[in-house]
């Protein structure tokens, strides 16, 4: 089965060829959730060497040690290994063809850590490594089909702009062709929107959690003794604030916003500050959130499925 | 704004008119427009300094070929067309060109 994974700091993300789909917030629990006997069904349980571990949500729900991948060096740790078997599901011993990614800054030196990891959790596996926005720039380029999308692509020069959860990337790629002078990756995403946030809200309420300010951020309101309260304002200039960061820092590696053609905005990330990004040659995918895992599942179907090839 | 009031814009650009009014209009229009449209206008121009004075210059576009038209002699840019298993091939030799880094 081809598959692209896409495991980040903030969620992982799985696209199969057979159009399943998969996220889950990159957490994991030791042992199995305490329910006093009742079942187990919803939560997804891996099994590393004989060990029990709880992925997703439900691991910080049921308050067990948690184990997360906030660091380069996460893809040591089992935590790594454990996402990576809960995106494949119970076919472990299956045979997979999987392109996955890694922010461009880490790019060139931990490719070849990827890659040994993911066959020492997988034998029978075929693992590709891209940095990540081509994820998203291959899913631009080709429909579902296979069939090309945006022609123009191959003539112009494109900026694809990657909001994650603790990082944004830059890729810039000129003719189809990625630019390794001007791309790069910083330090700002998601989570400085969260703790931003928390910051400005620290006035009217304290102890808020970032599960909190992460529905927040959809509903534009918090609790407050028991009332809802609107907090569209806060919520704007935060985000303004951050977009305009962003923008700032992709400038100061582009040099003139006018040499760039296109403008993509992906990542989780850029479906939240969209509206902040007033740039008029700017596009997003249509699902910004997963764009870079479905790319990667094109990206395998092409490579290890043979799609688009004739004769 | 409909074709002949954007053609009288246009003319109105052209002839180095009122750049004010020029200006608020460009304000109106979506950044990607206004890059196309001052691209086009410096093609017109570099092509009418090196023909000289009293040359006139066409730039024609479309979404898949772009030429330029100067007067009677065409000079042809390089055409987007590309066929989908060109797309895919280079597509391939990128990916490819990742395993080498």
């Amino acid at each position: 089965m081809e598959m692209g994974i896409d495991i980040g700091y903030g969620v992982t993300k799985a696209v199969r060829s057979d159009g399943q789909v998969k996220h889950f917030r990159s957490v994991v629990g030791l042992g199995m959730p305490d329910t006093f006997g009742i079942a187990h069904d919803n939560f997804t349980v891996v099994r590393i060497n004989g060990e029990a571990y709880t992925v997703g949500e439900e691991a910080e729900k049921y308050r067990l040690p948690l184990i997360t991948v906030r660091s380069r060096n996460s893809i040591e740790s089992i935590a790594y290994r454990a996402l990576l078997l809960a995106c494949i599901g119970e076919d472990v011993s299956g045979r997979h063809a999987i392109v996955t990614g890694l922010p461009l800054g880490y790019y060139n030196a931990d490719k070849s850590r990827v890659v040994k990891k993911f066959r020492e959790t997988l034998p029978i596996c075929e693992i590709k490594v891209v940095p990540q926005p081509i994820g998203t720039f291959y899913d631009l380029l080709f429909d579902d089909k296979g069939d090309v999308r945006y022609a123009d692509f191959m003539d112009r020069k494109i900026a694809v702009i990657d909001i994650g959860t603790y990082t944004t990337d830059l890729l810039v790629m000129d003719k189809a062709t990625p630019v390794a002078g001007v791309s790069g990756c910083v330090e700002i995403g998601i989570d400085t929107l969260t703790k931003n946030i928390i910051k400005s809200l620290l006035p009217l309420r304290r102890n808020i959690s970032s599960g909190e300010i992460e529905k927040a951020i959809n509903t534009n309101t918090i609790k407050k003794e028991g009332q809802e309260m609107d907090i569209s304002d806060i919520m704007a200039e935060n985000k303004s604030a951050i977009a305009a960061n962003i923008w700032s820092w992709v400038q100061s590696r582009l040099g003139t916003e006018e040499d760039i053609d296109v403008l993509i905005l992906t990542g989780g990330g850029g479906e939240i500050l969209r509206s902040y990004f007033v740039q008029g040659n700017i596009i997003m995918p249509n699902s910004p959130f997963l764009s870079n895992a479905t790319g990667f599942c094109k990206i395998a179907r092409r490579l290890y499925g043979k799609v688009g090839v004739s004769g | 704004m409909g074709k002949s009031a954007y053609q009288a814009r246009l003319r109105l650009y052209d002839k180095d008119e009122n750049d004010k009014v020029i200006l608020e209009w460009l304000k109106t229009i979506p950044r990607g427009t206004q890059n196309a449209l001052i691209k086009k206008k410096l093609v017109q121009a570099i092509l009418m300094e090196r023909l000289g004075a009293g040359s006139a210059a066409v730039v024609t576009e479309s979404k898949q070929f772009s030429e330029i038209r100067v007067m009677a002699e065409t000079v042809e840019v390089l055409a987007v067309e590309q066929s989908k298993e060109d797309v895919y091939r280079h597509m391939d030799q990128v990916l490819k060109g990742l395993d080498d880094l």
